[in-house]
């Protein structure tokens, strides 16, 4: 029967407890933190690369490296493994865990799929780290031809490179497939688009862009592989090829990867604010909509990589999408600036990291502004100042929010509170550690400090001594939070369904959520931001009451009239 | 499968049936539809830097076009058109309950689009002939590249046919049951689509 493979059976004897996140799930719930738990271990494995990048750089000399070729493989394989296998997918995780409960479905659309594409990561993961077995790829995170040709790339490890991205890109964009015919068409009756939290939102631009994105990328990844292996030659000038056409293909797809990793961070940080700060969101549409604004103007910029490149006619062009790009982000900054203004902010751990991105972004996206312009750019091209601007983007940004996002819903997922006092020593140190090491590279680039080398001119010693210190504090941050993670698993105060008083479906269940999420159907909130309001009021007092009976099939309790998001309630509530 | 009909948007699922044993999750089969076509969508984002490259070295050697066999292409294009008419016909004879006309569409489908893929081999051939392989120059592996990837899908198109016109053999397709048929000829004509850019992209310009 064709309409068998439609069908998701779900038995009974399954793993439970633990053992659940070792094997084969089709439960969103299980596949979310499994991958939130496999980022994290490739976090740890990034970061101590980073750790080792700054140690060398500590001195102006070569101290820990034997050459600069494994100084090579050290920040390719950091950039590459933080990108694509720790804030990529530990994004995808926090969506798959969290927009079927957001919307009110019972799982994701497609979960067998959900679960394959959970599954090709480990291997993906595996295969990237093997580069080290058969001589890593050295040829950064961009791999530009022709650093990465057969010629100055010898080693199997770029190969396996192609081939693990390969496979990171087909599982992220089963993944996107799925989110969006997730949240378009599984939302809880009752749910209109327009009531969807903001996460779903970003989630769904991000899959967007993945779909539009990713696949270019799985083509030039196959021309580079035809390249290694097959004798063809697309892109090594020496043999006829152009390693022009795989800057243009490479950022067509890596800068609108650069939005595929901070939206749904963006997406989280709105979900942050709000509920800490007891606020309705300042603007719900408008934030809604600059991420779809965010993800078409995303597709074209790419040229604003290769402006040292690129025919001077195209600079103007792409320099003038680049600079508009600030004006979808500026719609956001303000709207979460809206929504603190006047706000009883309560300074947990999940806030301050909200309000940790807040401040690093707001600088990250400035300098970006700069880096938009020609002038500037042509100037500070390839020095540290791009190196500062990224991280205070993607660190600042997308990993604060991160870190956000697991202590906000790990009382949703555990089932118990974290220790409020290692989160806020967790974040105390990231935010001082993360400035001091980021800030500084901003005056070695300004001062023309190149990067990708491991020996440089002593007069920048100063500076990357504070940087390497920094680096060193981030470290020790870690610390806290995995002893966080472990002790509150094991000995956390049992959180309740709703610790954060918060609106969004996914609190209005038990923590962590029965196998199908909810009993009965669940009836979204009429503003999913409505803190202070007496609506909100009145959907928290009754919790379990505006939820459908079981057995029940009606809206007989249907909540008060949907009432639109906006100013008009100035006053923070409770 | 008593939820099959449900529209998309609702999870119409029951609580008393959300506890028993062996329960079922339903997602309609609009759902896969539109999976389909969100797949196919991120499949053109695949070919565009295939295109792209054909595009490039048709600018770094421009005479190599001359050898390209445009009258033989041209009723080969055909021949995979008219494989898509056969699919579109096929799905139109079992929505009236015809099984033996969608039975014979399909096997008219599966012959067109095995002549295509023999036609290009011929091609290929010929190509070689001239001195035209996947390692001999930009317009040679660009367009080997890119054919050589159309054709995979072909294949692969030709592979599900395979086991739809089975199916379609044992009577699994129905008046009222048909979506084997339809899921499988999105597949195809997003194959015959992207030939019609290829043709016009790389053969005609």
């Amino acid at each position: 029967m064709a309409t068998s493979v439609h069908d998701v059976p779900r038995s009974a004897s399954r793993p439970r407890g633990l053992a659940k996140f070792f094997v084969w799930s089709i439960d969103h719930k299980v596949i979310g933190i499994q991958y939130i738990a496999v980022s994290l271990l490739f976090f740890l494995v990034g970061g101590t690369l980073a750790e080792l990048i700054r140690i060398e750089l500590f001195t102006p000399t070569a101290s820990l490296m034997v050459d600069g070729g494994a100084y090579n493989t050290l920040f390719t394989m950091h950039g590459t493994i933080m990108i694509f296998l720790f804030v990529v997918p530990i994004l995808a995780g926090f969506g798959n865990y969290l927009v079927p409960l957001m919307i009110g479905a019972r799982d994701m659309a497609f979960p067998w799929l959900n679960a394959f594409a959970f599954w090709m990561l480990p291997p993906a993961g595996l295969l990237m780290l093997a580069g080290w077995l058969v001589g890593p790829a050295q040829a950064g995170w961009t791999s530009y031809f022709p650093l990465s040709g057969p010629v100055y790339s010898p080693f199997d490890g770029q190969t396996l490179w192609a081939i693990s991205l390969h496979l990171i890109g087909a599982s992220s964009i089963l993944g996107a497939i799925n989110f969006i015919v997730t949240i378009l068409n599984m939302r809880t009756p009752g749910m209109s688009i327009w009531q969807m939290p903001l996460f779903c939102w970003a989630t769904l631009a991000t899959a967007i862009i993945v779909l539009g994105a990713t696949p270019f990328l799985a083509g030039g990844l196959t021309l580079m592989l035809f390249d290694r292996l097959a004798g063809t030659s697309f892109f090594s000038p020496a043999t006829g090829g152009d390693p022009l056409l795989w800057q243009n293909v490479f950022w067509f797809y890596s800068h609108p990867a650069v939005y595929i990793m901070v939206l749904p961070a963006m997406g989280i940080l709105s979900e942050i604010l709000s509920v800490h700060a007891r606020k309705p969101l300042f603007g719900y549409k408008f934030v809604a909509m600059s991420s779809m604004a965010i993800g078409i103007l995303g597709f074209l910029v790419w040229g604003h990589h290769m402006f040292t490149s690129l025919a001077p006619w195209a600079r103007i062009p792409f320099m003038i999408t680049s600079m508009a790009i600030a004006v979808p982000t500026g719609v956001k900054i303000f709207s979460w600036l809206g929504t603190l203004w006047g706000g009883k902010i309560r300074f947990t751990t999940p806030m301050l990291f909200g309000l940790g991105f807040l401040s690093m972004f707001v600088l990250g996206g400035i300098t970006g502004v700069f880096l938009a312009a020609v002038p500037v750019d042509v100037h500070v091209h390839d020095t540290y100042f791009v190196v500062a601007h990224l991280h205070f983007v993607l660190f600042g940004g997308s990993v604060l929010a991160i870190m956000g996002g697991i202590y906000h819903w790990f009382p949703k997922m555990s089932g118990r509170m974290y220790s409020e006092t290692l989160g806020k020593i967790h974040f105390a140190l990231t935010y001082v550690g993360f400035f001091l090491t980021f800030f500084p590279m901003h005056f070695l680039g300004l001062e023309g400090m190149p990067r990708r080398i491991y020996t440089y001119d002593p007069k920048f010693e100063t500076l990357n001594q504070l940087s390497t210190i920094g680096a060193l504090i981030m470290a020790v941050a870690i610390v806290p939070f995995l002893i966080n993670i472990v002790w509150s698993i094991i000995a956390g105060k049992p959180a309740g369904n709703n610790p954060w008083r918060a609106l969004s479906l996914e609190w209005m269940t038990s923590s962590p959520p029965i196998e199908l999420n909810f009993e009965g159907t669940p009836i979204p909130a009429p503003d999913p931001y409505g803190y202070g309001t007496p609506e909100g009021a009145a959907y928290l007092a009754s919790e379990g009451k505006l939820l459908i009976a079981p057995g029940s099939h009606g809206h007989g309790e249907t909540p008060a009239e949907t009432k639109d998001v906006s100013s008009e309630h100035p006053a923070a509530g409770d | 499968m008593q939820q099959e009909t449900a529209v998309p948007a609702v999870v119409a699922t029951h609580a008393s049936e959300a506890h028993a044993h062996h329960e079922v999750v339903p997602f309609s089969k609009n759902n896969s539809k539109f999976a389909m076509w969100l797949f196919l969508a991120s499949e053109v984002m695949f070919f565009t830097p295939l295109i792209a490259a054909n595009v490039w070295a048709r600018t770094v050697q421009p005479e190599e076009h001359a050898l390209l066999n445009i009258p033989i292409t041209s009723l080969n294009s055909f021949i995979l058109l008219a494989s898509s008419y056969f699919v579109a016909r096929a799905i139109g004879a079992i929505r009236n309950g015809n099984v033996i006309k969608m039975q014979r569409s399909l096997v008219l489908n599966l012959v067109a689009g095995l002549v295509f893929f023999l036609i290009m081999m011929t091609e290929y051939v010929e190509l070689s002939h001239h001195g035209i392989t996947l390692n001999s120059g930009p317009f040679g592996f660009a367009f080997f590249t890119l054919t050589g990837f159309h054709g995979l899908h072909v294949l692969i198109g030709c592979t599900w046919l395979t086991i739809v016109l089975n199916k379609a053999i044992n009577g699994v397709y129905t008046k009222d049951n048909y979506f084997g048929v339809e899921f499988y000829g999105l597949y195809w004509h997003f194959v015959d689509v992207v030939w019609i850019f290829i043709f016009t992209i790389v053969y005609l310009f």
